[in-house]
C-alpha cells in the first residue's frame, strides 16, 4: 500500500476513533514520564548550577578572608569578605556552614592571581585546623556530669566539669550546648576531653571534640 | 568502566567513519557510542585533575536504583557540603553506606582550579 495512504487510513482512522487516540495520547505521555521527564528535570538544576562553574586561570592562592557582613535567608546565607585588597559577595548555602558565622570571623578563601573575584572558599579546612589544634591542646576537660536541659531546646545538654593544664588547675566550668544522641554516647562521667579556651574581657569560651 | 569505556570509543571511530563514507544510517550508532564512551570515560579523565584533598560533610545518601553485579549490591548518591557548596556524588559505590552515614566528615578530593569538578576520596 502507497506511504501516503497508509497516512491518509491512519489519520481517518484517529479522526473516527477519538478515544483510541486519547488513548494512545496517554499513553505516549505516560511513557514521557520514564522515557524524557527524568532527563527534561535535570535541566532546571544544572542551569542553576552553572552559576556555581568558574576556571581559575592558575593555581589559586590561599588568603585569610574577614567576613564584613553577613545576610541569613531561607537557604543561603550571604557573606561579604575581605580577603587580600579584594572583597566579594558570597551566597553560601546554609547546609555547607559548620557552625554559626559572624561578622569579623575569618574564613579561608582560595583566588585567582589573575582574576581575583573568581575565588572560593573552604569552610571545612578551617574547621579541620580548628579540630587538630583542640586535639592537639595541652588544657583538658574532665567532664563531671551531664544533665538534659530540654526545658531550653531539644538535645540540649548541660556540661559540668573542670578544666586542667597550662594555667588551669580543677577550676570549674560547665556549659550548655546541643547534641546528638549518637554523639551522647562517649560522654560519660571522668571522660577527657581535649579543648581550646579563649578569654576575653569578660567571658570565656570552650571549643572541644567529642569525637576523637 | 575504562575497559567498556576503550571498548565504546572505538565503536564511535568506527560509527564516525562509517556515516561518513558507507552511510548516513551510522549516525545514531556513533551519537549512542560516543555518549557511552563519554560516560564511561569522563569521570575518569576529570578524576585526575583532582589533586587537592579537603573534607566534606556527608547531608544525605540514598540508593539510585542502579546496581553492581545483583540486587544486593545498589549504588547510591551522597549530597555533600565541601568547600562553599553542596554537590550530589553520584554512583558511590555498595560499600560506602556501610562505612559512611549522615553527618560523617569524608575526604573530597577537588580540582583547584575548577572547584565544581570533585570526587569523594572513597576506596
Amino acid at each position: 500500500m502507497p506511504e501516503s495512504i497508509q497516512i491518509h487510513g491512519y489519520i481517518n482512522y484517529m479522526t473516527k476513533a477519538p478515544s483510541a487516540f486519547f488513548g494512545a495520547f496517554i499513553g505516549i505521555f505516560a511513557a514521557s514520564f520514564f522515557a524524557f521527564t527524568p532527563t527534561v528535570m535535570k535541566f532546571p538544576g544544572y542551569i542553576l548550577s552553572l552559576k556555581d562553574r568558574f576556571k581559575l586561570s592558575s593555581d589559586p592562592i590561599k588568603s585569610t578572608g574577614r567576613i564584613i557582613s553577613k545576610k541569613v535567608n531561607h537557604s543561603n546565607t550571604n557573606l561579604v569578605i575581605q580577603y587580600s585588597v579584594h572583597q566579594k559577595e558570597f551566597s553560601v548555602d546554609n547546609r555547607v556552614l559548620t557552625k554559626p558565622l559572624s561578622i569579623d570571623d575569618e574564613v579561608t578563601v582560595f583566588y585567582d592571581p589573575n582574576s581575583p573575584q573568581l575565588a572560593y572558599i573552604d569552610f571545612h579546612l578551617e574547621s579541620e585546623e580548628l579540630a587538630l589544634n583542640i586535639k592537639e591542646s595541652k588544657t583538658l576537660f574532665k567532664l563531671l556530669d551531664i544533665t538534659p536541659r530540654f526545658d531550653l531546646s531539644p538535645n540540649s545538654f548541660e556540661l559540668t566539669g573542670e578544666l586542667y593544664g597550662e594555667k588551669y588547675n580543677k577550676q570549674k566550668s560547665s556549659f550548655i550546648h546541643s547534641f546528638q544522641s549518637n554523639d551522647i554516647e562517649d560522654l560519660v562521667p571522668g571522660k577527657l576531653l581535649p579543648c581550646l579556651i579563649t578569654k576575653t574581657e569578660d567571658s570565656f569560651s570552650i571549643q572541644l571534640s567529642i569525637n576523637q | 568502566m575504562k575497559t567498556y569505556g576503550l571498548i565504546t570509543l572505538t565503536l564511535a571511530l568506527y560509527s564516525l567513519y562509517a556515516s561518513i563514507f558507507v552511510g548516513i544510517g551510522w549516525i545514531p550508532g556513533c551519537l549512542i557510542t560516543s555518549y557511552l564512551s563519554w560516560k564511561f570515560l569522563s569521570a575518569q579523565y576529570f578524576e585526575k585533575e583532582c589533586s587537592i584533598v579537603t573534607k566534606g560533610r556527608v547531608l544525605d545518601i540514598k540508593a539510585n536504583g542502579t546496581f553492581l553485579g545483583g540486587k544486593h549490591q545498589p549504588l547510591h548518591n551522597a549530597i555533600i557540603a565541601y568547600l562553599d557548596r553542596v554537590k550530589e556524588f553520584k554512583d558511590l559505590p555498595p560499600n560506602f553506606i556501610h562505612d559512611v552515614s549522615p553527618g560523617d566528615v569524608i575526604e573530597i578530593k577537588y580540582n583547584a582550579k575548577k572547584p565544581h569538578i570533585a570526587f569523594v576520596n572513597f576506596l
